[in-house]
């Protein structure tokens, strides 16, 4: 950008444009050619803390915000030298609207991406792990899977539980469609009592996400990048197989 | 908007407030989209990296507590 600017000085005196040139030179030597060089194919989508949505959470929360990732998506999609995506999640859950548009746009992208698990990717973090073509926990990782309710509140109307169901309808949609877990089984994870201490539910640790069909594969980052640059040779494949 | 966490409540929304607002704003350094929090007038203090691409995260001067100034 900064080349372009210095474009229109060319036409004004001979020492300007040596001055500019010089500066393009300086920039290009410094900046812009190694830069070039260090682009990596693989970016990396760290998905920490809070999920925040529509209302700004008090500062003590460690928040991922969705206006700084949607950008990002949509960069990682328009740009052709980005060739694949891992998602790294270690999240307590948060907004429902924000984790699904999240969710959905991974989903949506074209290019191949590879979720990770580590520590916790509870509530509305399941949808994020699963939206990716394949997804990894580690051992030690686990994830809460409970019902949508207003915390420490008791609902009045039975419309606010129609409400609260419609929005559990849409998290559990988004899981199943994209994961191997049938609907019954992550519902039964989900209304489990006597494993969470102050709610229903159940708390899923590594293996156990594997064996219920909510997570592809036990593993760490190691794992998952050769996964994601065995799904990054298979896209091209099919790609070249196309144009022939 | 609905909360969808294993987090407590009143963990998220502690019940007093005792909050100062900070002054943390989305800055450009040198390419690198960066969380920074305000010093004083000419610099600030990277608080978190916010860019997708890894080789940025490899970079010296901009690693999270790094002061920059413009």
């Amino acid at each position: 950008m900064q080349m372009n600017e210095n474009t229109p000085e060319k036409q004004e005196g001979q020492k300007e444009e040596k001055s500019s040139l010089m500066e393009k030179i300086q920039q290009l030597g410094q900046t812009n050619v190694p830069q070039l060089s260090q682009d990596s194919k693989i970016h990396c989508l760290t998905i920490v803390g809070q999920i925040e949505g529509h209302v700004q959470l008090p500062p003590h929360n460690k928040t991922t915000k969705y206006e700084h990732l949607i950008p990002q998506l949509v960069a990682i999609e328009q740009n052709p030298k980005i060739e694949g995506l891992m998602v790294i999640l270690n999240t307590v859950g948060g907004d429902v609207e924000a984790g699904l548009a999240i969710s959905e746009m991974i989903t949506s992208l074209s290019k191949p991406t590879v979720s990770i698990v580590l520590g916790g990717g509870h509530s509305i973090g399941v949808p994020i792990a699963v939206s990716c073509d394949y997804s990894f926990i580690a051992e030690s990782a686990t994830m809460t899977i409970h019902p949508i309710r207003l915390t420490g509140l008791v609902i009045g109307v039975p419309q606010t539980f129609e409400y609260l169901d419609k929005m559990q309808e849409r998290v559990i949609n988004f899981v199943t469609t994209h994961s191997n877990i049938k609907e019954d089984v992550f519902k039964e994870l989900m209304f489990a009592k006597g494993n969470l201490t102050r709610d229903i539910g159940t708390n899923v640790v590594g293996a156990d996400a594997v064996e219920s069909g909510l997570i592809n594969e036990v593993g760490g980052l190691g794992a998952a990048m050769k996964k994601l640059n065995e799904l990054i040779d298979l896209k091209k494949e099919q790609d070249e197989g196309m144009v022939q | 908007m609905i909360l969808y966490t294993m987090m407590p409540q009143e963990l998220v929304f502690p019940p007093e407030e005792l909050e100062q607002s900070s002054a943390q704003m989305m800055v450009n350094y040198k390419g690198i989209p960066v969380l920074a929090e305000r010093v004083d007038d000419m610099s600030y203090r990277i608080i978190r990296v916010m860019s997708t691409d890894p080789s940025h995260y490899l970079n010296e001067e901009c690693i999270p507590g790094a002061k920059i100034s413009f």
